[in-house]
């Protein structure tokens, strides 16, 4: 899953980014309201952690805007304005969630889960399809009751793949949610975890149509 | 102060008594000018005409041959009288004073002296002189009038001239009063579109105004406008001031959250963390209720600000499950900013929806100029020592509960600033806590409260 990250604070961007990265999400910055409108508007993110008090352009009007254009990648508003009234505002402006600055970073983790399998049409945090069990909160994979080692690039397509159950994905479009904006990205390399995750939990788990991508179906 | 309309009729109607009285005594004094200025050619004339009589009679004068054919002389107390005094002192008199004799005062000289005496019915008012005929005897000759229908056509002058200053002095008022209306429907129009500005801040355009009220309207369009600028400014201030406090705050809460991962006790950093946090939220929400005031002239819409805060509780997972029951009419509003009417309703709800057990409740009634919003929930509600307490800034109740343990004290505070009262009782209907605001809806309520 590609996260954008959009607050102009270094220190706390670096700390978000570093939580997130730790749970094998890709995650790009933007520190600023321009820099966020663009980069919103252009790369396919998963989801928008959105602070409302960026330089050069107010994150309420960012989200507008995103909105206006029909592009609804979730987001969840990061402030230090914490009316009532600002967080109805944020909502009615089409934010998915409202966190209030200070906060802690498991609560932030927690929220972007949460939209992200809201998202999916998932209800818990444990997925599972067919021996497979994933939990989306520590990124663990058993099979059959077996803890299963997966990479972080291996986790993450999984991830991808078991959010977006039932639909065929493209390398590219798995390319796109995995790296980051400055990573390189091959789309070749996509076959090689692909293959990987098959020798760990099993072949038949993720369906290949040629020419279509990649599916995993049978999600509950 | 008393209003303009109240002292152009005081002073229309103190001016008219004016008007009637002065105007009324002038009349009567050019009245008896005129009149009495007659009334004396006229005995002038008739002491002529007796004069004349005089020197032209024989020496056998009566009464009768000098009645001049006048028929007021012949009839007796008609009001017209003559007399004349004799050398020898004999009096002669007309027929019309029958057995009465003028009194007539001494002339001193041969100029004719008016004077006024009791005649034989009424007050009469007379002319007499002293002449010598060609014969060289001397009598004092006098003619006299009665001045009862002099006083009768007074009182008819008097009767008119008062039932018509009234009648103008009336119109007087009416008149002042129309037209200092008619002056003032240029400031009534202002004051009522400087009310509506403060909530839809359009400007106010000073050519629809009078000449003399222009310069007035473009001076409050800077003094609004500036005003809404220093609300704006402070508010954008408080804004970043929040942002640039908390933004370091979280930063620093999670470095300790990744201390504390690591095994490193964190405790007491935390807690010192914890309380700076809550003494900036409390700082910044008391500098938001200190310009707060200026939302007194602003009109925020209840039940909207209510269905705005359902459906964000709707969204918050300590929300979900629980009901909101809503009693309010839809067309309630209060002189309240609606960014401040929000922040009260949606602290009180949130402790409201985080305690109750199912159900909370929100009615809210407007009496006379007060309005009430009582919220209560089916909670475990508080102890009098723990209302107290929750009033205090970022006092816990029970740390089980999420919350920042700010909210009723914001809420407060808030409610404070618009001079209205926040109390905390048990709720009879559901059994938990009631929080009961009363807010003033007018100037003259917040006064009062």
């Amino acid at each position: 899953m590609r996260i954008l990250v959009a607050e102009d604070d270094l220190h706390l961007s670096s700390q978000i980014k570093a939580a997130l990265l730790a749970e094998g999400r890709a995650v790009d910055i933007a520190h600023t309201g321009e820099d966020a409108l663009h980069l919103g508007a252009t790369e396919p993110y998963d989801l928008i952690v959105l602070d409302i008090g960026l330089p050069g352009r107010d994150g309420m009007s960012i989200l507008r805007d995103w909105r206006e254009s029909k592009i609804d990648t979730p987001v969840l508003i990061l402030t230090a304005r914490v009316t009532w009234s600002d967080r109805v505002d944020g909502l009615d402006a089409g934010a998915d969630d409202y966190l209030a600055k200070p906060f802690h970073m498991k609560e932030l983790s927690a929220r972007i889960r949460a939209i992200l399998r809201r998202k999916a049409g998932l209800q818990a945090p444990v997925i599972v399809a067919a021996d497979i069990e994933y939990d989306s909160r520590t990124g663990s994979v058993q099979r059959s009751g077996k803890t299963i080692e997966l990479t972080s690039y291996e986790a993450s397509i999984l991830d991808y793949l078991l959010h977006n159950k039932g639909r065929f994905i493209s390398r590219t479009e798995l390319s796109e949610h995995i790296y980051e904006f400055d990573e390189d990205r091959d789309s070749n390399t996509i076959a090689v975890f692909i293959a990987r995750l098959r020798q760990k939990l099993g072949a038949d788990l993720i369906e290949t149509l040629r020419g279509k991508g990649y599916r995993i179906s049978d999600v509950s | 102060m008393i209003s303009l309309s109240r002292r152009s009729a005081v002073a229309g109607s103190v001016w008219a008594i004016l008007v009637f009285a002065f105007g009324t005594l002038a009349l009567l004094a050019i009245f008896d000018r005129i009149t009495i200025s007659r009334f004396d050619d006229i005995l002038a004339e008739r002491l002529t005409r007796l004069t004349v009589e005089l020197s032209n009679a024989d020496a056998a004068l009566n009464a009768d041959s000098m009645n001049f054919s006048e028929p007021g002389y012949g009839r007796q107390y008609s009001g017209k009288y003559w007399q004349f005094r004799e050398p020898d002192g004999q009096i002669v008199a007309s027929t019309s004073l029958f057995d009465f004799k003028l009194n007539l005062p001494e002339p001193v000289n041969v100029e004719p002296v008016f004077w006024e005496a009791s005649g034989p019915r009424d007050a009469v008012r007379g002319l007499t002189q002293l002449i010598t005929l060609e014969n060289g005897k001397q009598y004092q000759v006098a003619v006299a009038e009665s001045l009862t229908r002099l006083s009768e056509d007074r009182q008819l002058v008097s009767r008119y001239g008062a039932v018509t200053f009234l009648i103008l002095g009336f119109l007087g008022v009416v008149g002042a009063y129309l037209l200092t209306s008619s002056a003032l429907r240029p400031l009534r129009k202002l004051s009522g579109e400087v009310q509506a500005r403060w909530s839809d801040q359009s400007k106010l355009d000073p050519e629809k105004y009078p000449a003399e009220v222009a310069p007035l309207v473009s001076d409050i369009n800077t003094l609004l406008e500036r005003n809404h600028d220093i609300i704006a400014r402070a508010r954008r201030q408080t804004a970043d001031m929040a942002h640039a406090l908390k933004t370091p705050v979280s930063a620093l809460k999670n470095e300790l959250e990744a201390m504390s991962d690591q095994g490193l006790d964190v405790s007491l950093s935390e807690e010192i963390l914890e309380r700076i946090e809550k003494q900036v939220s409390r700082a910044l929400a008391r500098m938001r209720a200190s310009y707060s005031a200026d939302g007194m002239r602003m009109n925020a819409n209840v039940s909207g600000s209510i269905d705005r805060l359902k459906r964000l509780f709707e969204t918050l997972p300590f929300a979900t499950k629980k009901q909101l029951i809503v009693v309010c009419d839809a067309g309630l509003s209060v002189k309240m900013d609606q960014q401040d009417l929000e922040e009260i309703i949606g602290n009180i709800l949130e402790n409201g929806y985080r305690w109750a057990a199912k159900t909370i409740s929100i009615k809210v009634t407007q009496i006379e100029e007060f309005l009430t919003i009582e919220i209560e929930d089916d909670g475990p509600g508080l102890t009098l020592a723990q209302s107290q307490q929750a009033l205090l800034p970022g006092q816990r109740l029970d740390m089980k509960n999420e919350g920042t343990g700010l909210g009723l004290a914001i809420a407060s505070d808030l409610v404070a600033a618009y001079g209205g009262t926040l109390d905390l009782e048990r709720s009879e209907s559901l059994g938990g806590l009631l929080v009961k605001v009363k807010v003033p809806t007018s100037h003259r309520a917040q006064s009062l409260n």
